[in-house]
């Protein structure tokens, strides 16, 4: 895949189509060590039809920061601070009860692993009724025939047949297909999709892609996609939002991300990918590994591995700076360059 | 992978369901098959004992006749009898006992007894450790207090482990009236405790899998997680331990019955069959022995049945 975006599409960071925004989320676990700070100070937002990457190495709060926004987080797992607002609602307050009603319903979520997000003891039919049951109080008859044309939508041939299938009878791709029908049974008006190809092979990939891409269209859903393919979020993504170590780095923006990055860890990231060097080179890496959360510097949590350190960061928080209108990024270093 | 994914409906093969792969399993099974078809006929025994015994009274197991005491197996009744007496055929085909009564009838009451001691006492172990196991597996971190629920429900199932489960249940019945049903109760409330260490070790790999996550991410409630979409992962460990359950459970209503504890006369079980039978072993070995076969065959049969669900529902054996 191109590195660079071959169709920029327009960025609309219009308020009114806003239909999810973190305002400075933090996330903690309290374990017996301790409260660890996992996720500080996130900030974004998605509008409808509207595609945010969210992307940093394994362990940078990604799929944190999206339990969070399902409220899935388990103990000792807890949202300490921060608002996460979907459409009018702030749901962060709400209840389980109130919670189960957005979950599946507003917000539809895929996972990782499709081989396992399946319960292996029901068919697929059942499983794909019991969303619209619950969600739209569909009787039998209905849920059926709201499943089949969910299958279809989905692209999976012989629907008909596959209902009556279990999970092991079918490839990871299909499985993957049938966790989108069940995740837009409901047309959510948030689509969060946590790595959605990582375990397929990589036809099945872009053919899964596609579909979201196509789907969110026809839906006019908002996307949180998140992945750590660089490839993927050039194609698929209007903006970007790189995690590092449980904080935003950098937001902005695909194509001027991808142009002009200015935290050093996304152009450390950009600068890793193979094509930057010549062939037969190594390729640049990133010396080190994330810190765990218990070794997280009080400055900036890159300050561990950053090639351009300065004396301030390892103590101070950096402050997120614009450059450009819609460009966001958190580096003392960068922003005494530009200003 | 590929190649199934993007082709049409020319590739699906015909829906195997996860039970219906077991029982082909387990029908390979000759030991196991030969158990279920042993503990099928029994049940179907037990069922018209109870309808002969008691609702449409063909054998009668409360006659007693002292002039045919002591009548071994397939000995003609005498013919001082009074016809109202006389066991059906006029031929006792398991013998009478010290009373005269008609061992056969009472061998037909008792196993419906036996049994459905056996299947409610395990039915009772089964409903208490799959829920407290399913609510310490799920809801494992969660504090109450100082502990988790996990600690609490665990503790208290070790602390029932600790105690000499025989003993108790024979405190149990010194204290309350030897009914059947308090002896199912009791045995169903002490025998619990290895089903919920099975079904919360089971929920605690179950609850890290992503199903059970995206289930969550759909907004199902908890106990619908936990008893609809998590409890028949689990289950296959339950079934096997329930198979032998059963068997112990009759084993330990008969030991019951045999120490004068149990299930009281004029009601027949297997176990007081057997009791009553052994101040006579020498003179009437019959009455011991025939009791003692019919437990000793159930027994097998149970364990046979649950040795060949555990190798059906065996993983690595699996899809051989």
């Amino acid at each position: 895949m191109r590195m660079i975006p071959t169709t920029a599409r327009t960025l609309s960071d219009d308020m009114s189509k806003r239909v999810l925004s973190l305002e400075r989320l933090h996330v903690s676990f309290f374990t017996d060590a301790g409260e660890l700070a996992v996720v500080r100070d996130v900030s974004l937002s998605v509008s409808a039809g509207e595609t945010l990457a969210l992307v940093g190495e394994s362990g940078c709060g990604k799929s944190v920061t999206a339990l969070a926004t399902m409220g899935l987080l388990d103990h000792p797992g807890r949202i300490v601070a921060g608002d996460i607002t979907l459409g009018d609602d702030v749901i962060s307050g709400f209840s389980e009860p109130q919670m189960r009603k957005v979950r599946g319903a507003r917000i539809g979520m895929i996972f990782q692993e499709p081989m396992t997000s399946l319960n292996p003891v029901f068919t697929i039919g059942r499983q794909l009724a019991e969303v619209l049951r619950l969600h739209r109080g569909h009787d039998d008859r209905a849920a059926r025939l709201a499943s089949l044309a969910l299958l279809e939508r989905v692209r999976i041939p012989a629907a008909l047949e596959r209902l009556r299938q279990y999970p092991h009878e079918l490839s990871g791709g299909m499985k993957q297909r049938i966790m989108i029908a069940m995740a837009i049974a409901c047309e959510p008006q948030l689509l969060i999709a946590d790595e959605p190809t990582t375990a397929l092979d990589v036809t099945i990939q872009a053919q899964i892609l596609e579909l979201l891409d196509e789907l969110q269209k026809d839906l006019g859903m908002a996307v949180i996609l998140i992945t750590h393919n660089l490839g993927v979020v050039a194609q698929y993504a209007q903006r970007v939002a790189v995690m590092y170590a449980g904080e935003i780095v950098e937001q902005a923006p695909v194509t001027e991300l991808f142009a002009d990055p200015r935290h050093p860890y996304t152009q450390a990231l950009l600068q890793s990918l193979p094509g930057t060097v010549d062939p037969g080179r190594q390729l640049n890496v990133i010396q080190g590994t994330v810190p765990t959360p218990r070794e997280f510097p009080a400055g900036c949590r890159f300050a561990t591995r950053c090639g351009e350190v300065l004396s301030r960061c390892a103590s101070d928080v950096p402050p997120a700076s614009r450059h450009g209108g819609n460009h966001v990024f958190s580096c003392w270093q960068r922003m005494e360059s530009t200003s | 992978m590929h190649a199934q994914d993007s082709s049409t409906g020319s590739l699906i093969a015909h829906t195997e369901s996860p039970w219906r792969l077991f029982w082909q399993l387990l029908q390979r099974d000759r030991l196991a098959m030969a158990g279920l078809g042993i503990l099928l006929a029994l049940a179907v025994v037990a069922l018209l004992g109870k309808a002969t015994t008691e609702w449409l009274v063909i054998f009668d197991p409360t006659t007693v006749r002292l002039v045919d005491k002591f009548r071994a197996p397939l000995s003609e009744a005498s013919a001082l009898l009074p016809d109202a007496d006389r066991p059906l055929t006029g031929v006792y085909l398991l013998g009478t006992d010290e009373l005269g009564r008609d061992v056969f009838a009472r061998m037909l009451q008792g196993s419906f007894v036996s049994m459905s001691i056996g299947f409610v006492a395990v039915g009772i172990s089964i409903a208490v450790g799959v829920v407290l196991g399913g609510i310490a597996g799920y809801y494992g971190e969660v504090r109450i207090g100082p502990v988790t629920v996990d600690t609490l429900i665990m503790r208290f199932t070790d602390a029932m482990l600790c105690i000499p489960i025989f003993f108790l249940i024979l405190v149990v019945v010194a204290l309350l009236p030897a009914s059947i049903y308090n002896i199912m109760i009791v045995i169903g409330l002490t025998r619990w405790m290895g089903i919920s260490r099975f079904v919360r070790a089971e929920f605690l790999s179950l609850r890290e899998q992503d199903f059970v996550l995206a289930a969550r991410a759909l907004g199902l409630p908890a106990y619908r997680i936990i008893f609809w979409h998590m409890m028949p992962n689990a289950m296959a460990p339950v079934l096997v331990t329930a198979t032998i359950g059963v068997a112990t459970a009759i084993l330990t209503e008969s030991a019951l019955s045999f120490l004068g504890f149990g299930v009281q006369p004029p009601f027949a079980t297997w176990g007081n069959i057997l009791a009553d039978g052994k101040n006579f072993i020498f003179d009437a070995p019959w009455l011991f022995f025939i009791p003692g076969f019919a437990i000793f065959v159930i027994v097998l049969a149970f364990n046979l049945l649950g040795e060949g669900m555990r190798e059906a529902l065996n993983p690595k054996l699996q899809r051989r």
